[in-house]
């Protein structure tokens, strides 16, 4: 589904001393099927406007387009439900959602609140907890009693079990350790592609928007600043600086290495690719020499 | 959802209450909702109700943060002005309605109490409006100290009480992150049957008290670990300071407490 924000702002706490406008005046599009990552310094607003997408904030002024659904400042319950039922949210450390006696509660909660039919999705759980690497003998298992990696797949297998359109996912591998890390946003791009969702994906990580992301948007201050395909985006990477965000070690030393006079492309995002690269040509230097 | 929950009520403005000590304005307090008591006639009336006026024009707090306060009190305040307005016989008769003769001494009577226990109100929430919730727990263990040779836990309970306050604003992040995780789930909170809402309510609650237990335990072990051993012999980062402007607030209102004494009736 694509997603459109026309002038979206959004102010917190409006009419009080606490008052805070988060988005100012927002034009953004997400196409269909893209993975989209968000990135920005903390008080950028990307949170706020991932709530946007699926109506737990509505716009203060101007619209936020779903696919065939518009939501604005005075959308209805009803019709955000809706909404809800295309979009998955899974939020920083989705484990603290959990509530259920058993994995099997936990995970019905989702269909059973947007009114999908019980018995359907309850037949694809066990599918759905070995995509997340987890086996159907969890099912009645309590979350409690599970380690926090696995919670936390139990958690995403939760959302996921809604079979959602749009999936959002703000930082979904905090705190994890860097192979389980890995893993997650692996079978997370794995679902995204088997099943042509449209994905965003709020970082602070650059090395995990590099790898993962289709589209990188760039948000300071309520506005997204930049945005493109990867490559083109941490081709900025002093402008980048100027906003305190970093860009990914292999556009670092690829950068480095063309100010000593080597000829490295920088459009290399990945560790891999650049490692590919510096072998190729230290396998040529050394021929020369 | 919960975005307009304004914690401790503390609205952050400068004003001269707002640099008042914690202490010199919990003593006003007392001694005010004592006076409050001393108004018995219109002369009195009026001067508590220019105290009031005047107490709040000082704090620089916008009015509706007030009325807000005076909200769930004022079904209380209604109900006895027309206590008093059925039930007072004195005077001369203003009008009937239902068999009921209201008398002109009725209505001022109803009137007198509006006013007291909106004063009251009023002036109770002048407290925690100007007030940062942590000055006043360092106020009120100063008042407790004392009595901790009777074997009150004066700073264990002002730790207590400060600890819960600085807790406010993350369990209430907290609990606005897990209701939008339940929400964006599809949990409705406002509107359902009686059992999905009870589900709704349980999807909630049970992380959050999951959440408060450990963060509990992390708090403990790290008081532990920096070798925390309770209030003897501690100093505060923060002090409290007695200046001249809290003599003089406290002389201001001992001044309005002599005022109400002269004009009420005996």
């Amino acid at each position: 589904m694509r997603i459109t924000f026309r002038d979206v702002s959004y102010t917190y706490m409006i009419g009080s001393p606490f008052e805070k406008k988060a988005l100012d005046a927002v034009n953004l599009t997400l196409s269909s099927q893209t993975f989209t990552g968000v990135v920005g310094s903390t008080g950028s607003g990307k949170s706020t406007l991932m709530q946007l997408i699926n109506g737990l904030l509505l716009p203060t002024t101007g619209q936020v387009q779903n696919g065939d659904f518009i939501l604005h400042r005075k959308s209805k319950r009803k019709y955000v439900k809706q909404v809800r039922r295309q979009v998955g949210m899974v939020f920083q450390y989705p484990e603290h959602q959990l509530f259920g006696s058993t994995v099997e509660e936990d995970m019905l909660f989702g269909p059973k609140h947007l009114g999908l039919d019980i018995e359907k999705s309850r037949q694809r759980f066990p599918d759905l907890l070995e995509l997340v690497g987890l086996g159907e003998e969890i099912l009645p298992y309590s979350p409690f009693s599970l380690s926090g990696g696995q919670m936390r797949r139990v958690a995403i297998a939760g959302v996921l079990a809604t079979h959602p359109k749009v999936l959002i996912l703000d930082e979904p591998a905090a705190g994890l350790d860097p192979a389980g890390h890995r893993a997650l946003l692996d079978l997370l791009r794995d679902w995204h592609d088997q099943h042509g969702l449209t994905t965003v994906l709020v970082t602070h990580d650059m090395e995990d928007a590099a790898r993962y992301a289709d589209e990188i948007v760039v948000m300071d201050e309520g506005k997204p600043v930049i945005s493109g395909a990867p490559t083109d985006v941490f081709r900025q990477a002093d402008q980048l600086a100027g906003l305190g965000l970093d860009v990914p070690a292999s556009v670092r030393v690829s950068r480095a290495m063309q100010a000593a006079g080597w000829e490295v492309a920088d459009t290399l995002l990945e560790p891999e690719a650049l490692a590919g690269v510096v072998i190729d040509q230290l396998s040529t230097v050394r021929k020369e020499g | 959802m919960l975005q307009n929950i304004v914690i401790g009520q503390y609205v952050p403005v400068t004003s001269p209450l707002h640099r008042l000590d914690s202490r010199s304005k919990l003593i006003s307090l007392l001694a005010l909702a004592v006076i409050v008591f001393l108004a018995n006639e219109f002369w009195s009336y009026l001067a508590l109700l220019a105290t009031v006026v005047l107490f709040v024009a000082l704090s620089r707090v916008p009015l509706r943060f007030f009325v807000k306060g005076l909200f769930p009190v004022f079904i209380l305040i209604v109900f006895t002005f027309l206590l008093h307005a059925f039930f007072t016989n004195e005077g001369y008769v203003l009008f009937s309605i239902l068999g009921f003769s209201i008398y002109s001494g009725g209505i001022e009577q109803g009137v007198f109490i509006a006013i007291r226990i909106g004063s009251l109100v009023i002036l109770a929430s002048l407290l925690t409006l100007t007030t940062k919730p942590i000055d006043l727990t360092d106020g009120f263990e100063f008042f407790l100290r004392p009595f901790k040779r009777f074997g009150l836990p004066a700073h264990e309970m002002a730790l207590m009480m400060s600890i819960s306050i600085r807790l406010i604003p993350t369990l209430l992040l907290e609990a606005d992150r897990i209701m939008k995780a339940q929400a964006a789930r599809g949990a409705d909170f406002t509107k359902g049957t009686m059992k999905t809402r009870l589900e709704t309510m349980t999807a909630f609650i049970i992380p959050l008290f999951v959440r408060s237990f450990k963060r509990a335990e992390d708090m403990a072990t790290a008081m532990d670990a920096r070798g925390y051993r309770g209030g003897e012999g501690r100093t505060k980062l923060r002090v409290l300071q007695w200046r001249l402007q809290d003599t003089i607030a406290c002389i201001v209102v001992g001044g309005v407490g002599v005022v109400l004494a002269i004009l009420r009736d005996f």
